[in-house]
């Protein structure tokens, strides 16, 4: 339901361009502080998708579902970055209160997305302190591939 | 590559030709400089910024000092201003950035994830010509 919290040990799915990801040789490694900067259309909290929302124990199925419900317009250079919720929580511990709350997407499909979540309140993600401590959290097997 | 990010990643690729650093490391950075532009090049955002060539050369020319040529090859990353940075990381552990900022300055930062779990951070401003020491082994 809107606005309940996602559990702590399930995880979320962040969409990451070129600009968020640290490269090395020819491949993504981790995310920069860029990946948790607010887009312009983030006014409410950074959008995730709850990757756990999926039924099974299968990463890769689970993964297939975020792609499926991804509305973006992908590219090859773009990463999926999962993200525990405790692990993100802890990780803000220090220097923000961060909760990550269900907030489905129920407009008619394609829209619909009943997987959406919201990392709040997003005016902490204005501290660069924040955002390079929650990046350094993200290592080169939490990043995938949208195929 | 389109022909446009061709022409954007022309001076940093003949800069790293002509730099002085162990082959290893240029090798490295080569590859990893032509994924960037490549993950540029797809990229539709009308607002993307090219990766500055001057950030690069600024980057470039603070590795090829001959006390980090024993430094191992960083990892790279270009931030939605165009600054390169510079990344060293033991993944979960220790990460170490020096952003080449438009204009003069470096930027350092330097996480490290203590075994409780907290995170220290620490940011700050590097004169070019200081004597840089890594916050931990990268050597």
């Amino acid at each position: 339901m809107r606005g309940d919290p996602v559990p702590p040990q399930d995880f979320v799915a962040r969409h990451c361009r070129f600009t968020d990801l640290i490269w090395h040789g020819g491949q993504p490694t981790g995310v920069t502080e860029s990946a948790f900067r607010p887009r312009p259309d983030e006014n409410d909290g950074l959008s995730v998708i709850w990757v756990d929302y999926f039924q099974g124990n299968n990463r890769a199925h689970k993964l297939h579902c975020v792609r499926s419900v991804t509305k973006l317009q992908v590219r090859d250079s773009h990463r999926i970055a999962l993200l525990q919720v405790q692990d993100l929580v802890q990780a803000a511990s220090q220097v923000a209160s961060l909760t990550v709350q269900e907030d489905p997407d129920e407009n008619l499909p394609p829209q619909f997305n009943a997987a959406h979540a919201l990392i709040r309140p997003v005016a902490e993600f204005g501290d660069i302190g924040l955002r390079h401590r929650l990046a350094s959290r993200v290592k080169s097997a939490d990043l995938h591939p949208y195929r | 590559v389109t022909q446009a990010a061709t022409n954007v990643l022309l001076a940093p690729l003949d800069a790293l030709d002509r730099a002085y650093m162990p082959r290893a490391v240029k090798d490295s950075l080569r590859s990893t400089l032509v994924a960037i532009y490549a993950a540029y090049s797809e990229d539709d955002d009308p607002q993307k910024v090219p990766p500055d060539a001057q950030s690069f050369v600024r980057l470039l020319t603070f590795l090829q000092h001959p006390h980090r040529w024993s430094w191992r090859a960083p990892a790279l990353s270009v931030n939605p201003e165009g600054e390169f940075s510079a990344v060293w990381h033991d993944p979960g552990v220790n990460r170490w950035l020096l952003t080449f900022k438009l204009g003069d300055k470096i930027e350092s930062v330097f996480l490290a994830t203590l075994p409780d779990g907290r995170i220290e951070y620490n940011s700050r401003a590097l004169d070019p010509s200081e004597e840089v020491q890594p916050p931990f082994a990268i050597g």
